[in-house]
């Protein structure tokens, strides 16, 4: 083989980088959504026309989607500054963008620029400040997790829909993701009525960027034994919180009494969007 | 492979060092390649450059489930170096420019990997000369079939077949050597 050109190395990286931005730095809690918010750019970058007005999910097209995505970041932007935001915010602000029906290279650039500056807010000590947004006060981590979350979902529809498979994001990046998933469980089982205050789940996540975890299946505590499990592979489990998979036919192995496994299985989509 | 379904991802995910390290994997095949076929430094020079740019810009149309990434540069860059001697001969004017074969997969999936390269070369060196100055022209100088005949004095039909009995060659001595070694 023949060594090119020592230089060349310099001058093709740099032509890269001026064609396609790397994602943003951000603190360690803020990585997964730099790299998704970079996974979706890439896929938006050569998206022919044609592919933005295809319905994607729900009725929305691509442009809805991203419209949808700078409003939420949006919000976020504006809780760290101080402006708290209510669960009826999120459509109204997504109606507002969507009805604006910018240009589509100005709706993928306003939703990357934002994307950007969020993360450049943000820096290492920001991650347990509780913000509220949304009508959901949680540590910022949190909400850049689910930020995160979202961002993924909307890039895997519209991937879905135009025909482009993603692969998924880094294991380091969905594990905090299924961590976050993991946590929010037993407020998922309350808001649903599903709680089962004296049992315990052991809930294992297969693949690149899975763990396991002991859930209380209620407000309660995980010191008791667990008395049910549930196994699946956690790219199908973020799918199914995603609101993507059906409870009912998704792929998991489950032990103990069916009736709380249907229950968890039912209650892992409570919080999922549009 | 593994590795390169998790370089995808990088790529993906916007992290440049992904790239610097696809570059240093990778860019003395395509910059070989690249050279072999254009037998120009500049030519070869600016389609390494593109081939990078287009992976990272479009880290999507590279699937690892269909083959390597190592073969998808290959690809790439012999597409491209194809490209560009076709489009410089256009300009020389010398030759009768339709073109009407498109590289077959089959030997570019040989070329890829410098191992196989190697191998590759061996067999053609190995290859009587009517087959292989046949085999040369379209796959190492980018020529059509048809521009392969008029440079060779010989029907567009004979072209084709001695390219095709060539390649066959190609495989059988590359799937000798393989279940031999």
């Amino acid at each position: 083989m023949t060594e090119p050109p020592l230089d060349l190395r310099a001058r093709t990286l740099r032509a890269a980088l001026s064609r396609r931005a790397p994602a943003r730095p951000a603190p360690g809690f803020a990585r997964p959504y730099a790299a998704i918010v970079s996974m979706l750019d890439a896929l938006l970058t050569d998206l022919p026309e044609a592919d933005w007005t295809t319905i994607a999910v729900n009725g929305w097209d691509t442009r809805d989607l991203v419209a949808h995505l700078t409003a939420t970041d949006g919000l976020l932007v504006e809780a760290i500054a101080g402006v708290e935001s209510s669960a009826d915010d999120v459509p109204a602000r997504t109606a507002e963008l969507t009805g604006r029906r910018l240009p589509l290279r100005d709706t993928r650039r306003t939703w990357r620029r934002q994307a950007d500056e969020l993360c450049d807010r943000l820096g290492d000590s920001d991650a347990d400040r509780q913000v509220e947004m949304g009508g959901f006060r949680m540590c910022l981590s949190d909400h850049l997790f689910a930020r995160a979350f979202e961002t993924w979902i909307h890039a895997t529809d519209i991937g879905q829909a135009t025909g482009r498979a993603l692969p998924p994001p880094l294991a380091e990046h969905v594990h905090p993701l299924a961590d976050f998933g993991a946590r929010i469980l037993p407020s998922a089982l309350v808001l649903t009525g599903r709680e089962h205050p004296d049992q315990t789940l052991r809930l294992i996540l297969d693949g690149p960027g899975g763990g396991e975890w002991t859930v209380p299946l209620g407000s309660g505590t995980a010191d008791v034994e667990p008395s049910v499990r549930v196994r699946m592979d956690v790219i199908e489990f973020c799918f199914l919180a995603g609101g993507r998979r059906d409870p009912e036919s998704v792929r998991a192995e489950t032990s103990g009494d069916p009736a709380v496994t249907r229950d968890v299985l039912a209650s892992v989509p409570a919080f999922s969007g549009p | 492979m593994d590795g390169d379904i998790r370089l995808r991802q990088r790529l993906a995910a916007g992290d440049d060092g992904a790239l610097r390290l696809a570059y240093d994997r990778c860019s003395p095949l395509v910059y070989g390649l690249a050279l072999r076929v254009t037998r120009s430094r500049e030519a070869a020079e600016e389609i390494t450059q593109d081939v990078f740019v287009s992976l990272w810009e479009r880290p999507y149309d590279f699937d690892p489930n269909r083959g390597s990434l190592r073969t998808w540069l290959a690809l790439l860059a012999h597409r491209r170096s194809v490209d560009w001697v076709r489009r410089e001969e256009r300009q020389r004017n010398l030759l009768d420019t339709v073109g009407d074969s498109e590289p077959s997969t089959l030997i570019l999936d040989m070329i890829i990997a410098e191992e196989t390269g190697a191998r590759v070369r061996r067999a053609v060196a190995a290859l009587p000369q009517r087959l292989r100055e046949a085999v040369e022209l379209a796959y190492y100088h980018g020529r059509t079939y048809r521009q392969a005949a008029v440079e060779l004095g010989l029907p567009e039909g004979t072209v084709k077949s001695r390219i095709r009995s060539g390649l066959r060659r190609i495989a059988d001595s590359l799937a000798e050597e393989g279940s031999a070694s």
